[in-house]
């Protein structure tokens, strides 16, 4: 028997088991004390809130982020990376349901509405990892706000030898009551945000290729701060990994979309590494200029933006390259360079195998190979940073050919390779370009399908059409992941039997002859389609 | 006055009140802000029919009464914790149990006579909006204790505003807890 005042503490914490619920109605109807007990209680509920002071609570945040870590256990990555300049105002980043969390917003968000998310993408990347047997490097965070003065701690990092550094500098920054921050290199400068962020490894796959992702540095607030932290980190684990003979980085922004980035300190590149700001609807902000330290970049494009770094490449590089089958590499494949020469259309500059692992290739090289045709496949790979998905069109003296009918992504961890095949004599073609498309954000994995031509892969403003005809062979391992919230809890909806089902848990290896046949069983034909906000899929029957 | 601010200046005095009145005939916090919008806009949609002889919150709460019951038939979640004829009850001891203006001034001195770990737990709770499960985690304790130690606080603060409203001469009613008057 709990006490009247307990029912009613209680029910103001909406804490009541439905019979206490009850007991405690009907003590309020019998007895006026009661009731008027619940009325004194409600009011100082509402009370409360307005006359607490706002303490200036190092706890809460604390705890907060520290339950957070935790929340992500031993494996998962939290970056913390600070967007500063001098002089700004501290604004937030983006917003946190894209795993960004402005500095102002910290403080009050419970725990919840920061952990979704990351939470879901660290299951899905403890599963890659396995697969990969690749170690995830762990970073730490705690914070906490002492009076007024934000205090972030980054703890160690440890990382394999081959992805980079060993250990990462910790470093702590505070920002005083005035908005500044310590360098603690007697530097004081303004903190303009600051974010931490749950990176998305989908683009990080060290053994795959050195296309280094996140978490990205466009950050600086002067050459030394650049140079200090963003700058071994690029640095460091550049020349071992990714700025070595890739000479390429690629950096997802897209959820600074819209946000205003300033770059700083670009010294640290070579002075002909060029940039790419492009909206993945086609719109650019800025390419082929070459950057400059303090040049300030307005995103403009309110779509999902990528961002290419052709690092070191010579400003007088040939744009466009004649694509010759075979032409770069011993085993009749090129990889393609992507490069900024103008708004809204990356064109393939150059050839050359570098840094393909061989499986990749060894895939490439039997979708190339049309024994009753070899002269009417031209392969071609491009590397493209997950999320991005691209209309690919060749030229050649009699005419462009689109190639928008045949996609076939993959999606090795955080590696995607796209092939275009192009039913022309691949010696006729002059040049090949790349259109990047919006709204791509979902991986799907399968393997080469025996006969492209029946698999299609069609992109439209939010679904994803993926047509799937049932004669496909029995050989494409599936694996589709939601990358809109970095969940791989898609659910696979049959309209056919009206059930859902967690494709990790159930389809994530499964073919997709499997999964038709599961979700579809009477039928002939049909697509799958996607709506990536409500990570559904469905079985269209045709 | 315009009509406008004759209704701005009867809400937001009452607008407190209201709040607690949906508190305390719905548990759910959502819910509970879900009501008030829509009571809001249903005393500004029906102002004009307030007989301003009487009291403005006697109104406002018989509506929100309405609201809640609304609020039950059209969302079945919607968590309203009782019967109608105890919503009743409720609304009546609303009457019964004036508000005194000078209660949060006096929570406020209360709040500085509270120990700073009291203290904390209620910003917890309300600055922060943690659940219970949080703050335990935090004291290292279990929800149970949480909530035991929210209802000692809140028997205390109760009885120490009523303390200071009597020192001052201008409390009408107690606003002790239940417990302690009986």
């Amino acid at each position: 028997m709990n006490s009247a005042d307990e029912l009613i503490s209680r029910h103001v914490d909406g804490a009541n088991t439905a019979a206490e619920t009850e007991e405690l109605g009907t003590l309020v109807a019998s007895d006026p004390h009661t009731a008027r007990a619940l009325v004194r209680a409600a009011r100082l509920e509402v009370m409360l809130p307005r006359r607490l002071p706002r303490q200036p609570s190092r706890a809460p945040l604390r705890w907060t982020l520290a339950a957070a870590a935790a929340a992500l256990v031993a494996g998962s990555v939290l970056a913390a990376r600070m967007l500063t300049t001098p002089d700004a105002p501290v604004t937030g980043v983006a917003d946190q349901e894209e795993n960004w969390l402005p500095v102002e917003k910290i403080a009050r968000l419970p725990i919840r509405e920061i952990n979704p998310a990351a939470r879901a993408q660290w299951e899905f990347w403890h599963d890659a990892r396995e697969e990969a047997h690749v170690p995830l490097p762990e970073l730490k965070l705690s914070w906490e706000r002492k009076d007024e003065v934000l205090r972030v701690n980054s703890e160690p990092v440890e990382q394999r030898a081959d992805w980079g550094p060993k250990r990462r500098e910790a470093r702590i920054v505070e920002m005083q009551p005035d908005g500044l921050i310590d360098l603690g290199d007697g530097d004081k400068v303004k903190l303009r945000s600051f974010a931490i962020k749950v990176p998305d490894f989908a683009a990080y796959h060290p053994q795959a290729n050195p296309i280094p992702l996140k978490p990205l540095i466009f950050t600086g607030l002067s050459g030394e701060m650049l140079t200090g932290d963003a700058a071994s980190y690029i640095r460091s684990e550049g020349s071992t990994r990714f700025l070595g003979n890739s000479s390429r980085l690629w950096v997802n922004l897209e959820r600074l979309s819209g946000k205003e980035i300033t770059i700083l300190g670009m010294d640290i590149f070579q002075p002909e590494t060029r940039m790419l700001l492009s909206g993945t609807d086609g719109t650019s902000s800025l390419a082929g200029d070459e950057l400059r330290a303090g040049r300030e970049v307005l995103l403009t494009s309110r779509a999902p933006v990528m961002v290419a770094l052709e690092l070191g490449v010579p400003k007088s590089a040939p744009i466009v390259l004649p694509f010759k089958e075979g032409a770069a590499g011993s085993e009749g494949f090129s990889e393609v360079r992507l490069a900024a020469i103008q708004p809204g259309a990356w064109r393939i500059i150059a050839g050359g195998i570098q840094g393909h692992p061989k499986q990749f290739m060894t895939a490439a090289f039997r979708q190339g190979e049309d024994k009753e045709a070899p002269e009417r496949h031209c392969l071609v790979g491009l590397n493209i940073s997950p999320g991005l998905s691209a209309k690919i069109t060749a030229r050649t003296a009699s005419g462009v050919f689109s190639f928008a009918d045949y996609l076939q992504i993959y999606r090795n961890q955080q590696f995607m390779l796209q092939f275009a095949s192009f039913d022309v004599p691949a010696s006729s073609i002059q040049s090949i370009e790349v259109q990047p498309l919006a709204r791509r954000r979902v991986f799907i994995r399968y393997t080469p399908p025996v006969d492209p031509w029946n698999g299609i892969s069609q992109e439209t403003d939010d679904v994803l059409d993926l047509r799937i005809p049932l004669a496909a062979p029995d050989v494409w391992p599936c694996t589709i992941i939601d990358r809109l919230t970095g969940s791989a809890e898609a659910t696979l909806e049959s309209m056919v039997s009206g059930r859902s089902i967690s494709i990790t848990s159930e389809l994530r290896n499964a073919t997709i002859r499997e999964i038709l046949a599961h979700y579809a069983r009477s039928a002939q034909g049909g697509r799958l389609e996607m709506e990536p906000r409500l990570r559904k899929f469905r079985f269209v029957k045709d | 006055m315009t009509s406008s601010a004759d209704f701005l200046v009867h809400f937001h005095r009452c607008e407190p009140d209201l709040r607690a009145c949906i508190g305390a005939m719905v548990t759910d916090p959502h819910a509970r802000e879900d009501v008030f919008q829509e009571l809001s806009a249903e005393l500004w949609r029906s102002f004009d029919k307030f007989d301003p002889t009487r009291s403005f919150g006697a109104w406002a709460r018989g509506i929100a009464m309405r609201k809640v019951l609304e609020a039950r038939r059209k969302f079945a979640r919607t968590p309203v914790a009782f019967p109608e004829e105890t919503l009743a009850v409720i609304l009546q001891a609303f009457e019964d149990e004036p508000q005194d203006s000078g209660e949060e001034e006096a929570l406020e001195e209360c709040l500085q006579t509270l120990p700073e770990k009291s203290r904390s737990i209620l910003a917890w709770r309300y600055t922060d909006r943690l659940p219970c499960e949080a703050i335990a985690r935090r004291l290292g304790t279990g929800v149970k204790a949480v909530h035991q130690s929210l209802c000692r606080l809140r028997q205390s603060l109760a009885a120490c505003i009523t303390k200071r409203l009597a020192a001052r001469g201008d409390a009408p009613h107690s606003f002790s807890s239940h417990e302690l008057r009986r």
